[in-house]
């Protein structure tokens, strides 16, 4: 197996409307900056791989345009997943590994303000048992927190804690779009949306685009920059049988602890892709990550771009171990109803 | 953020939909077909468990499931959201729960909706009934919602 790096990371602005911005528009300035990171231009990237949701434009093929925000001429190696971007980078890793490229340039992108996002969202679930009854995706993480509730593994309080200390931990990132603290009392006496999750509970609807370049030993040593491996990444998916799989706990996120080796080595931080608060201690306690800080990027709970958030994640642990004294972080993503698919990334800093 | 964020941003209607039709297969097809009829039916593995709504494959082994059984029309909740004030696409105008519920004597359970009742009422373990549409569609909507069974 090749060791693989990333070599730049950069987000937009996270904002609740972009209003007649593209996505075209959105995704221009952050390749731009991955490009301006590396010294690269599109003739140096060996593989380009992008992820976004059709339904959030409203059209099948709808991400073929955002090509247009790269050079595509002459002719590239080109893919696209219908999934968060974390999954293009899982791609881009692959057809490094495979000996296609040695280096990636991978983007994901989503405009969300246009469609009413929790029930643009029930259109990928099940077509013939789930989406004709119109489950948001609000109400089916509901029906998750309200069973971690009733078992006595939640508290409002819990979630509480979660979404302050993300709002607190998200001046550490300009481009958040929630800074704004609830009170206590504003929270607990918020109405629910679907009990027991009121709308403080959900990652706010967000528009904006994130890119990472990735490359391989050779690549990262020309540039000479600090080298932050892709130590491990794995990820998993529970069964499409909504009903048969059990929500009191994550079958795919305990595996996939055990399969990166996660209690072999000093963990420093996790940034975790959780769109409602109770994820977070949920989470927490999956993978037994005890007084490990949680999200210091502010996490999807202070600007949730649907199909970057995850690469985001992996880029926010990137940056953090880039900046700080850190030597070991984990990144998650995930996908589909109450975390049924999910991705763990062990970044490590390799000091020469 | 480029310049055309600042414009104001034209409109145009759209409507959210399948432009197509699906083919339901012989498992979930036999399902919907039995609905029609205001009867419940599962798939069986080779365990003995019972599916409803019925599957195609076992969800854990991935064992091909063909046989079916039919299921009684009550069962347990297994959790539930309460939905004080139903939105944009809810198919329930007044307040009520979305919720999965094991059918009696069934491994998994099925997510749909139970209605005319209060939030107060509803806890994990509560017993519910299929309410029938009276109109059929062949469809998870045959079943217009869950009611709570009275003691």
């Amino acid at each position: 197996m090749k060791d693989i790096y990333i070599l730049a990371y950069a987000q937009n602005p996270i904002v609740a409307d972009a209003k007649a911005a593209n996505e075209v528009e959105l995704i221009m300035p952050v390749v731009h900056q991955v490009f301006k990171q590396t010294g690269f231009t599109q003739n140096d990237i060996g593989f380009t791989c992008s992820g976004s949701c059709d339904y959030l434009q409203g059209a099948a093929f709808a991400f073929v345009e955002g090509l247009s925000a790269i050079q595509t001429n002459p002719p590239i190696k080109e893919s696209h997943v219908e999934m968060d971007a974390a999954w293009a980078l899982y791609e881009s890793i692959l057809k490094i590994q495979m000996g296609d490229a040695e280096t990636a340039l991978i983007y994901g992108f989503g405009k969300s303000s246009p469609g009413d996002l929790p029930f643009v969202s029930t259109l990928q679930t099940d077509p013939y048992y789930m989406s004709p009854l119109w489950p948001d995706k609000t109400s089916l993480a509901a029906l998750q927190a309200q069973l971690l509730m009733k078992k006595g593994l939640l508290t409002k309080k819990d979630m509480y804690e979660a979404l302050t200390q993300s709002i607190s931990n998200a001046k550490n990132n300009p481009n958040a779009l929630v800074t704004a603290m609830p009170s206590e009392d504003d929270y607990l006496t918020a109405d629910y949306l679907s009990s027991p999750l009121s709308a403080f509970d959900c990652a706010p609807i967000s528009d904006g685009a994130s890119a990472m370049i990735i490359g391989t030993e050779e690549a990262a040593a020309k540039l000479g920059l600090q080298k932050i491996k892709i130590s491990s990444v794995h990820h998993s998916i529970e069964t499409s049988n909504f009903g048969a799989r059990d929500l009191s706990t994550s079958e795919s996120i305990i595996g996939l602890g055990k399969k990166i080796n996660l209690k072999s080595f000093e963990l420093d931080f996790a940034e975790l892709h959780t769109q409602f608060t109770y994820e977070i201690p949920f989470i927490r306690g999956l993978l037994d990550l005890g007084n490990i800080d949680i999200n210091l990027s502010g996490g999807p709970l202070a600007g949730n771009v649907m199909m970057a958030a995850g690469l985001d994640s992996i880029g926010k642990s990137f940056e953090l171990l880039k900046n700080n004294d850190f030597n070991n972080g984990l990144a998650h993503a995930s996908s589909g109803p109450c975390l049924q698919q999910n991705m763990l990334v062990h970044l490590e800093k390799i000091n020469d | 953020m480029t310049k055309s964020a600042d414009k104001e941003l034209l409109r145009a209607s759209f409507k959210l939909e399948y432009p197509y039709e699906r083919s339901p297969g012989p498992v979930i097809g036999k399902f919907f077909e039995e609905l029609s009829n205001e009867v419940l039916v599962g798939t069986k593995n080779s365990k003995g468990e019972i599916f409803v709504p019925a599957a195609e494959f076992d969800p854990k082994d991935s064992e091909h499931l063909s046989e079916f059984v039919e299921v009684k029309n009550e069962g347990v909740v297994q959790s539930y959201t309460w939905i004080e004030k139903p939105r944009a696409h809810h198919l329930i105008k007044e307040s009520f729960a979305f919720a999965l519920i094991s059918m009696d004597g069934t491994n998994s359970a099925m997510l749909h909706m139970i209605a005319n009742c209060k939030e107060e009422e509803l806890e994990i373990g509560k017993r519910v009934k299929v309410i029938w549409n009276q109109e059929k569609t062949q469809t998870i909507r045959d079943i217009k919602y869950f009611e709570i069974i009275d003691d």
